[in-house]
């Protein structure tokens, strides 16, 4: 039965089946349409006899080679060996635990930026370490922002974006106290913009709020001052963006023609915004420049 | 005006696809020659929308549209010209778009390749089966990955791609190649569906896709490499692979494929393993959706992952329904899968074979596993886990090793059985060269047994591979390169060198951090030496243009300035480090920057030296000229003649 029901080299050719299948079926559709040419008239008795029996007897013959072939593949059903089917199942479960048993070893909690998976351990740098805390800066709750600045500077102490943002935190918060506590918190905040400035000349936005914050002290002379140089070092467009939100210059020189009342140690309305301007862009931009 | 080009391109596709649908179907269901002979001319119109909504995309990136969504989200008036063309696929929109334009030349090709054949139900049933995947593409695009959604408000500026992603001119050219990887795999896929439809699951189907498959898997391997390259060369972690999630999605279709591609063999020769070849190449397929569904849904995080979207319902149902028609069919038609052939002997070309599936198949179950258990697990119990590198390196370095054994010996087992006498002979000539190379490693300083024992294997592996096209180049001359074996024997060389220089790079690299100044001082050296690689400061750089700002540290190495950076797009949202790569046959040195130098004359920069990496890449190139030897015609063998020798 082997020998009838296989192709090429002895094996079992699905493509021949599917080829008599198709056989077959032409040969149901040409008696149908025998009988209806024959019921319609256009085919004599003795034609259609003959014709019909012609296709009978092939389309039986066609349907025994069907037969004969699906009858290979049924015999060609293994009877499946209980051990062998055992160990198999017993390997794959037995792959499947070690595997799981890997995954328990190797698996952690997964932070923030943690990829689900293994992940490139690119070790961030103090400065973009330092960008990160600057989305944590608001002028009323400061905790946040100032221990991850913090502990960016117990990393690198002389870090420039930390020392700046830090700077910038501390004169925000300066702003919501009064009297010698703001002073004292004011003159933290500049000297840590200044350290910034020292170590990066080119860091925009230490120069950018060295001048706001000279702006605020009432030092209009300085802050104009500050305010060139910032121009001059060809600043970032979103450092150089927030002096221009915060309309700074006009500021200055309103305060200088005495014509604006706003010279005082308390923060200016508009004044209070950089950080908060800048935060917002900090957080779809992180400033860099 | 790109809108609403764009937008009729993909409506034009959307319904062409709709159309053939309905057309092949109602030819297929009444056997109507003229009716199946259509899909040609829906092909090209489906291609048509395609190239139509693409031309408009990029116009639209170019000219700077920020009326289009797409573009204010992803283009820059600052980003250059190759990155412009490149953002197309740098977020979900686009890369939906290049799919379908990469899916419909695929079902043109395979209409004017069977274009005498079109009537062919077998034929018409795969061209069906490509319709039903281009409609679903067409239909993310009117839906939600519609790449031409208009902004009432158009911001004059756009932030531009991530910077990651134009830092490099290789990724313009790595997605491009993994889509013509993953994509290409839905013609055999199609034919499968076609074959398991009619029942004509003989080896015929198998024969009329075997170059496509070999094609798309091409196209997947090089995709992966320059994915590879790119994270070495950019990220600045000394790195090339990191288990990301995104890299283990293109690694999985890349292991299922894999294993087809040797147990179609099997399958041409013996007539067994159909229902195994068949699920492989579902399985296949069914993993670039799942892919897509990891990379595109925004359910995992990474640098590839783009934000979340409602598309990865649609992906995921997809996947299912892939799934689900396939295990029914496959169910449905398994009564004549059924072979009456037996493995005669498990040394024997085609039990090599088997073992070979089964270790791909278990390594890419190791793969699945750690990709889904922390989303599993997450959708589960709420708990946000991860699977770290060290269970891929654990799981994988093993499996890795019993391949590179297998490449060894089965090129040179005859089918059916081997004799003790026959493995002698021919092994003898691998086994020396693999036992030349590790003398050769050990005498060079190399220690440990992992990779001692990889570089063993390699050599055998090598030995086997090199014999078998020394025997063919001298029957055949230089045709005896030509065809699958012998191009397949070339991937394997390709194979082995990326093999050689994983194991020599992740056992013997070795990283320092340094500070660095330009006049030494204590505690700051001017000048370090890694591994017999003199790297001295020679002061900072600044670099500014219109797209970014860059800030650098000159370093000399082996007496060649190299000038690692760190730069911020004026447009970007994150600072990314810009290495420095010096690469000779011998080793790599990485210079990158931990931080920005500053104006007090020094600088940090981590110092990585990796032996063998760019290795890495020319495996890569030798693997991509082996596939192309391999898709063209070898010589007829001759029914009697031996396939091993």
């Amino acid at each position: 039965m082997a020998t009838a029901s296989t192709g090429r080299a002895g094996r079992l050719d699905p493509d021949e089946l599917a080829g008599l299948e198709e056989q077959r079926d032409f040969l149901l559709r040409s008696i149908e349409d025998l009988d209806s040419e024959h019921a319609a008239g256009d085919l004599d008795t003795v034609d259609y006899e003959t014709l019909r029996g012609e296709y009978t007897a092939r389309a039986a013959e066609v349907i025994r080679q069907i037969d004969s072939r699906k009858a290979g593949f049924e015999a060609a059903r293994r009877d499946r060996n209980p051990r062998r089917s055992l160990a198999v199942a017993a390997g794959v479960v037995l792959f499947a635990a070690v595997a799981g048993w890997a995954v328990a070893r190797s698996m952690g909690a997964r932070e923030a930026g943690d990829t689900i998976t293994g992940g490139v351990n690119v070790k961030q740098s103090a400065s973009q370490r330092a960008q990160e805390c600057i989305q944590e800066i608001s002028p009323t709750s400061p905790s946040q922002a100032v221990s991850c600045f913090r502990a960016v500077l117990d990393d690198d102490p002389r870090n420039p974006v930390a020392n700046t943002w830090l700077g910038w935190q501390i004169a925000l918060t300066s702003g919501l106290v009064e009297g010698d506590e703001a002073t004292q918190l004011a003159d933290a905040a500049e000297q840590l913009v200044e350290r910034a400035i020292e170590v990066d000349p080119d860091y925009s936005y230490a120069r950018a709020f060295r001048a706001v914050l000279a702006y605020r002290r009432g030092d209009y002379l300085a802050a104009r001052q500050y305010l060139k140089d910032f121009e001059a070092g060809n600043p970032s467009p979103d450092a150089r963006s927030v002096i221009e939100q915060q309309q700074l210059g006009d500021k200055i020189e309103q305060a200088l023609a005495g014509s604006s009342g706003e010279a005082s140690t308390s923060v200016p309305a508009s004044t209070s915004s950089p950080a908060s301007t800048s935060t917002t862009a900090a957080g779809s931009t992180r400033p860099g420049g | 005006m790109n809108a609403a080009l764009g937008t009729g391109g993909v409506v034009l596709g959307l319904v062409g696809a709709l159309g053939a649908i309905v057309t092949l179907a109602a030819g297929i269901r009444g056997r109507r020659s003229e009716l199946m002979g259509m899909a040609r001319t829906y092909a090209f119109m489906v291609a048509g929308g395609a190239v139509l909504a693409v031309v408009a995309m990029e116009r639209a990136l170019i000219t700077r549209d920020f009326s289009l969504e797409f573009v204010a989200n992803n283009g820059s008036h600052a980003t250059p010209a190759l990155f412009n063309v490149a953002t197309l696929w740098s977020a979900l929109e686009g890369s939906i778009l290049l799919w379908a334009l990469i899916l419909t030349g695929y079902t043109v090709a395979v209409a004017l390749k069977f274009r005498d054949r079109l009537n062919d139900p077998l034929v018409a049933w795969a061209m069906l089966t490509m319709f039903v995947v281009c409609l679903f593409f067409f239909g993310l695009m009117l839906g939600p990955a519609n790449p031409f959604r208009v902004l009432a408000d158009p911001p004059l500026d756009g932030p531009g791609p991530n910077p990651l992603l134009q830092n490099h001119p290789l990724m313009a050219f790595h997605p491009p190649m993994l889509y013509l990887g993953y994509v290409g795999f839905t013609v055999p896929f199609a034919f499968a569906v076609a074959a398991l439809v009619t029942g004509r699951l003989g080896e015929g189907w198998l024969i009329e896709t075997r170059r496509w498959t070999m094609i798309a898997w091409a196209f997947l391997t090089v995709g992966i490499v320059l994915g590879a390259w790119w994270s070495h060369e950019v990220l600045g972690w000394g790195g090339y692979w990191a288990w990301d999630p995104v890299e283990n999605a293109s690694f999985l279709p890349w292991l299922t494929g894999t294993a087809y591609l040797h147990s179609v063999m099997v399958q041409e020769r013996r007539g067994m393993l159909r229902v195994w070849n068949l699920s492989l190449l579902c399985a296949t397929f069914a993993l670039t959706i799942l892919g897509t569904f990891l990379t595109r849904s925004g359910v995992i995080d990474s640098v590839h992952a783009f934000s979340e979207s409602s598309i990865g319902p649609l992906l995921l149902g997809f996947f299912g329904l892939i799934l689900l028609v396939t295990v029914g069919l496959v169910g449905w038609r398994g009564d004549r899968l059924r072979s009456p052939a037996r493995i005669d002997s498990p040394v024997s070309r085609e039990g090599a074979f088997l073992l070979n599936n089964i270790v791909f198949a278990a390594f890419a179950f190791v793969v699945l596993l750690g990709t889904v258990f922390p989303l599993i697990s997450e959708a589960l119990t709420q708990d946000r886990v991860s699977v770290g590198e060290p269970y891929f390196e654990r799981m994988t370095t093993p499996i890795g090793l019993v391949l590179l054994f297998l490449m060894a010996v089965a090129p040179v087992l005859p089918w059916r059985k081997a004799s003790a006498e026959t493995l002698r002979t021919r092994l003898l000539w691998p086994g020396w060269v693999g036992t030349g190379l590790l003398a050769f490693a050990v005498a060079v300083g190399a220690r440990g047994l992992a990779p001692l024992l990889a570089f063993f294997l390699a050599g055998f592996a090598g030995g086997a591979a090199l014999r078998q096209l020394v025997l063919a180049t001298r029957r055949q001359g230089w045709r005896g390169l030509v065809g699958r074996t012998n191009g397949g024997m070339v991937v394997h060389l390709g194979v082995l060198m990326i093999g050689v220089a994983l194991a020599a790079s992740g056992a013997y690299s070795v990283e320092r951090d340094a500070r660095m100044c330009v006049q030494a001082t204590a505690g700051c050296p001017s000048t370090v030496t890694v591994r017999g690689h003199e790297i001295t400061y020679l002061g900072p750089s600044t670099d500014m243009n219109a797209a970014r700002r860059q800030v650098g540290a000159q370093l000399k190495l082996d007496g060649r300035v190299h000038e690692p950076a760190i730069q911020q797009f004026m447009n970007g949202t994150q600072q990314i480090g810009k290495p420095s790569v010096h690469n000779t046959a011998r080793d790599s040195v990485l210079l990158t920057l931990t931080d920005t130098p500053g104006a007090d004359d020094s600088a940090s920069v981590k110092i990585i030296v990796q032996p063998l990496i760019v290795w890495l890449w020319i495996g890569g190139g030798v693997m991509a000229v082996g596939s192309l030897l391999a898709i063209f015609p070898g010589k007829r063998r001759v029914p009697t003649a031996a396939v091993s020798a």
